[in-house]
């Protein structure tokens, strides 16, 4: 009977074996402009006066003055994980601020994150940027990445928003 | 079971894109105006020491004991364009070149497990056909490069990497010619005879038991900031392949000195239409140990210790764990940092980063473990997917927690 159940258990081992390696590279955002999400949004020119908004962007309706809000129409991952929702606030044709909206549901490894998804946006916005520059008493964190400045924050139990806005 | 086979072939997909984004950035980077030297390169020694030659391999050491290079630009043989053309340096001299002329993984690319008979019935028949013509061409072309029919000789003479090649005396160079039928046709260029006929290298086939423990020991190199690193272990891209755990294996046995390639290991697991359906990976690491005289232990979770002691004596082992792409992310980008700025820490492997790990229901993944610091508690590990994903760091904690099968060979 050991031996059975140890031949099963090796068994069951190598069948993952026999398999193995992902990773994704490609995504739509990625696709479309050459770059990942947070490359782009870190970089100088999309902040840039009367700079072209790089991707396929849809102008939201009800647009008030000359406030423009954007939306990303095509799937991007961001900080390697998937996000629900990426908008984009254009005034007088300039970019002031890129909004990521991230949701447990749309992880890769939902299950084997739950509760988890904060965390691992704080752990890999730190990973490139280094720790945060500053914390709010609520709990926002800013971060500084090349010409960008980064802030995070939990937005209800499993939600978690990132701006992207100019570094001063 | 139906779950796990979903996951796994999801797993597959996965590797199966990212070694297409690896080739596609790879392409990119390669000039493509530089032409390979056929025939002369397959017969003179002079045209191998040629600089001009030696250029088209990139940077080369003239003291790093053994280096790996693909050739960059196009080349053509026997009326076939070849799919990777690779050599092997030692101590700044070419010593073998081989030459990857169809391959079934690279033709038929990553084919889902649901697919595989499918693809089999419509696109087998024309693969069948081109391995026919390709071998016959290859055949041909280097039997009147000899002046002659080839030797047959047993390169690998029992287990599941039992190959018998054929091996042709072109001027003033040695090949030998694997085909493997319906999956791949190479040859391999040598200087000697010795090295033809022989899956191992020189000095793992002259040396003694001590001086090659010593010689593996000597590519250990300890960095100022406490690294113990392995210098010079081969990258093998996979590909659009579904050979992520056989490029591993490859990668670990060249550096050993077992001179056989992904394409090899991938044929004998049974990789077959693009499709790992039915393959036996675990059986190919064990033959590979057999074909290099190595002993391969095995552990069923990444054990520090072992593995120290493994990169200590000079030889990387092979992991595999559970990966998740956020998780593959923090790596990469860590990877990043870290080569700005050497004072950064991964995170601290407490309650909450745990809860961002890859778990039993994450992809499965192979990796190469090629070096470690103690003080940092960190291994270091390379992909099969290119240079930029050399010498990745993760915290020891976190490479057993994730962990579910490790190899250690040894002599």
């Amino acid at each position: 009977m050991k031996i059975i159940l140890a031949v099963i258990t090796v068994g069951v081992l190598f069948a993952n074996v026999a398999h193995s390696v992902p990773q994704i590279i490609r995504n739509g955002f990625f696709g479309a402009v050459g770059v990942t999400f947070e490359k782009f949004a870190a970089a100088p020119e999309p902040w840039a006066q009367g700079a072209e908004l790089k991707g396929p962007w849809k102008v939201r309706a009800g647009t008030k003055g000359d406030v423009e809000n954007l939306d990303l129409d095509v799937d991007a991952i961001v900080f390697g994980i998937p996000a629900a929702q990426i908008s984009a606030e254009r005034t007088a044709g300039s970019v002031r601020r890129f909004t990521v909206r991230f949701d447990e549901g749309k992880m890769k490894n939902a299950k084997a994150s739950a509760g988890g998804l904060y965390a691992q946006v704080m752990a890999n916005i730190t990973a490139l940027a280094g720790e945060p520059k500053e914390v709010s008493p609520g709990g926002e964190k800013a971060f500084r990445y090349e010409s960008s400045l980064i802030t995070a924050r939990k937005s209800g139990a499993k939600e978690v928003i990132v701006d992207f806005t100019p570094a001063k | 079971m139906a779950r796990a086979a979903r996951w796994l072939g999801v797993a597959v997909l996965l590797c199966a894109m990212a070694g297409a984004a690896c080739a596609q950035l790879q392409l990119s980077l390669q000039p493509a105006t530089r032409t390979f030297p056929i025939p002369d390169a397959l017969k003179s020694v002079a045209t191998w020491d040629a600089p001009d030659f030696i250029a088209g391999w990139g940077a080369v050491s003239a003291t790093a004991p053994e280096e790996h290079r693909n050739f960059a630009g196009k080349c053509s043989v026997f009326g076939h364009d070849a799919y990777s053309v690779r050599a092997v340096f030692e101590r700044g001299k070419l010593t073998a070149i081989t030459f990857v002329m169809l391959d079934s993984g690279a033709w038929f690319g990553f084919v889902p497990d649901a697919e595989v008979k499918h693809v089999a019935a419509t696109k087998g028949p024309q693969f069948a056909a081109l391995y026919k013509e390709t071998a016959a061409d290859v055949e041909r072309g280097l039997a009147a490069l000899a002046g002659s029919a080839g030797r047959k000789v047993p390169l690998v003479d029992k287990g599941l990497l039992k190959q018998d090649v054929l091996v042709f005396h072109t001027g003033d160079l040695w090949v030998r010619l694997t085909t493997r039928e319906n999956q791949l046709v190479k040859f391999t260029v040598t200087r000697t005879e010795p090295d033809a006929v022989s899956p191992l290298s020189a000095q793992r086939r002259s040396a003694k038991k001590d001086d090659q423990a010593r010689a593996f020991a000597s590519r250990v190199i300890t960095a100022p900031n406490g690294d113990r690193l392995l210098d010079g272990v081969p990258i093998f891209t996979q590909g659009d392949r579904a050979y992520c755990g056989v490029a591993t294996l490859a990668m670990e046995m060249q550096f050993l000195g077992l001179r056989l390639d992904t394409e090899d290991y991938a044929g004998a697991a049974g990789i077959k239409f693009g499709s790992t359906y039915h393959s036996d990976i675990r059986a190919v690491f064990e033959a590979a140990a057999d074909a290099a005289k190595l002993k391969l232990a095995r552990t069923t979770q990444f054990e520090f210790e072992k593995a120290r002691a493994a990169i200590d004596a000079g030889i990387p082992v092979i992991v595999f764990r559970r990966w998740s792409q956020e998780r593959d992310f923090l790596h990469g980008a860590f990877a990043e940092r870290f080569q700005k700025d050497p004072a950064a820490t991964l995170p601290k492997a407490d309650l909450n980063d745990r809860k961002s790990w890859p778990t039993k229901d994450s992809f499965s993944h192979s990796s190469l473990v090629t070096g470690y610091n103690l003080a940092r508690r960190e291994v270091i590990f390379t992909e099969s997917w290119g240079e930029r994903v050399r010498n990745r760091r993760m915290r020891i904690e976190e490479m057993e927690g994730t962990s579910y099968m490790a190899y250690y060979p040894h002599l």
